[in-house]
């Protein structure tokens, strides 16, 4: 867990990049620090590791000032991964994902060994990839090595500054796939840093909204989009918010599930499409764009639970709709 | 012909070559001595005037004419003798000989000092900052970003001022013969006062080829000392 007391952080020069920042990171979970450039937000992750020291108020990990940590230690319990990647041009993949265990001393056995569960984990195959050099790969394969080394010494907490900002949009789509997966199952506790809203909605359990330093909104996604704090926030969503809300909310919140009809005929394979509960409004609508039938196929994590005509799908979204315009 | 003029000059070539490479190879191990020590402390200093001043000495240095870099380390070499020994400006076996070997050599690590400070500056302050940081944000102490990331980066980059000094040196090293230091000088001169074009020839012709050689040996040297990853000619390393 990571608090942040009261840290304001003025920089030589006298200008103010943080003011007052108060808010928990709790374990396990993404905490997106969101903002546009200047507003502080990469001021916060690099406090975390001491890349930058607070000038008042504190930062505890796990119950520690961060100042009481020898600055190399803390850096070292924590991954780092960044925009441009920073990977090591005269190193090769392997070598690269190995600088931090190789830190701390670890066996060169069981450096080797991490080193391929890595690359596996983040969909690189060892065979193909450890021995190439960082120019020999595309972007997005760049991005993938570098979140393998961040996750190198299976760090606790991971500080994530812009890690996608610097591919195109489909690789990035597909590596914030990737990084859900991910920590669906390591379950880290993530510091992210980005400047992408969407981004922020779809990676983030919490996000901080900071503007010239101060904090605007610390909320889930879903509270961002539907009660914005103030102005600010509101411009900050501007136009998207129609888009961002229908990505917060999912097919369960907007459909009466008591009126699922129950699929007692058998269903032709393959067809129609089949949506989960939990699946955004937006996937949902794109999926009745793709499909042809009049109805789609519902289910919940335990299987098919009904189906549902794409007209009653329309009613509920227009009611949805009608609400969030007049409120 | 040729037979006749090797057979003629062969010696003295071989010798004269050899007190060539002599006083290039002990001149510039001794301005890289300097020089890329002196280099790597100046990206790390915290005065900054200080890199200013040190620069602007070397590029003066390498402004002074040859000829007269090398009358001055003579006429240095005697002050120094003055101060040390008394009142008279020359005598024999004072505290150092003020020809020969050892004022050659001072003026050659002097001339040499430059490209590869310069070339060892600029190498480690082109490395990119973002990757500095990154390696920092790892954990990596200031001795291990400098051995681990700016010094393996910055390889080449020295190589090649080592590479430019070695081929300078070389030239240079033909006025060593001026004040007795030896090399490949002497042949020239003696074909200069005596009028001899097969002397000059049997100087200049094995100086300029032992820098054709050295400048290979180095760029061989340079491209081995490059980290794989930065190699861009021929592709996959």
């Amino acid at each position: 867990m990571i608090l942040f007391e009261n840290v304001s952080k003025v920089y030589d020069g006298g200008v103010s990049a943080v003011k007052d920042l108060c808010l928990q990171i709790r374990k396990n979970e993404v905490l997106v620090f969101l903002g546009t450039s200047g507003s502080g937000k990469t001021t916060c992750i690099k406090m975390v590791n001491r890349l930058e020291e607070v000038t008042s108020g504190r930062i505890l990990v796990d119950g520690i000032d961060v100042k009481q940590y020898d600055p190399i230690t803390l850096r070292r319990k924590m991954g780092y991964a960044v925009q441009h990647i920073g990977l090591l041009p005269h190193m090769t993949v392997a070598k690269n994902i190995a600088i931090v265990p190789q830190l701390l001393h670890w066996e060169q056995d069981r450096i080797d060994h991490h080193v391929r569960e890595l690359l596996d984990i983040v969909g690189l195959f060892p065979d193909e990839f450890s021995d190439r050099y960082p120019h020999q790969l595309s972007g997005g394969q760049q991005q993938r090595v570098g979140v393998a080394r961040a996750l190198a010494a299976d760090p606790a907490i991971l500080l994530m500054d812009e890690p996608f900002g610097a591919i195109d949009p489909i690789t990035r789509y597909v590596l914030q796939d990737a990084f859900l997966n991910l920590q669906k199952s390591l379950r880290k506790t993530v510091v992210f840093v980005t400047h992408d809203i969407f981004e922020a909605v779809k990676l983030g359990d919490c996000i901080a909204l900071l503007d010239d330093g101060k904090l605007q909104q610390l909320d889930t996604p879903a509270q961002l989009i539907h009660k914005p704090a103030n102005r600010f926030v509101q411009q900050f969503l501007g136009t998207q918010r129609f888009q961002l809300m229908l990505l917060t909310r999912n097919l369960g919140e907007i459909i009466d599930t008591n009126s699922l009809k129950k699929s007692d005929e058998r269903l032709p394979e393959g067809l129609p499409a089949t949506v989960c509960l939990t699946d955004s409004i937006l996937d949902v609508l794109d999926t009745c764009k793709k499909d042809e039938s009049a109805f789609l196929v519902i289910q919940d994590d335990e299987g098919v639970v009904g189906r549902l005509e794409k007209k009653d799908i329309m009613t509920a979204l227009s009611r949805l709709l009608k609400n969030w315009v007049n409120t | 012909m040729i037979q006749q003029f090797l057979l003629r000059f062969g010696e003295d070539i071989g010798v004269h070559t050899f007190q060539h490479i002599y006083l290039t190879f002990i001149s510039l191990t001794l301005s890289a001595c300097i020089a890329i020590p002196l280099g790597i402390f100046l990206t790390k200093t915290r005065h900054k005037k200080l890199v200013g001043v040190i620069m602007n000495l070397a590029n003066i240095t390498q402004t002074i004419p040859t000829l007269a870099l090398l009358a001055l380390t003579v006429t240095l070499f005697i002050v120094v003798n003055r101060i040390a020994g008394g009142a008279e400006w020359y005598r024999e076996g004072g505290l150092i000989p003020t020809i020969g070997r050892l004022p050659a050599i001072t003026a050659l690590v002097l001339y040499a000092l430059l490209p590869i400070l310069r070339n060892t500056y600029t190498g480690i302050k082109q490395v990119d900052s973002a990757l500095l940081e990154v390696a920092r944000g790892m954990g990596m102490s200031q001795r291990q970003i400098m051995t681990q990331v700016e010094l393996p980066l910055a390889l080449p980059f020295m190589m090649a001022g080592v590479r430019i000094s070695a081929v300078w040196t070389i030239g240079i090293a033909t006025l060593c013969g001026l004040i007795g230091a030896g090399g490949l000088g002497d042949l020239i001169l003696i074909g200069l006062r005596s009028n001899r074009f097969d002397y000059l020839l049997a100087g200049t012709i094995p100086a300029a080829i032992l820098a054709l050689i050295f400048d290979g040996l180095m760029s061989l040297l340079e491209r081995w000392l490059t980290p794989i990853g930065l190699r861009t000619a021929g592709g996959i390393g």
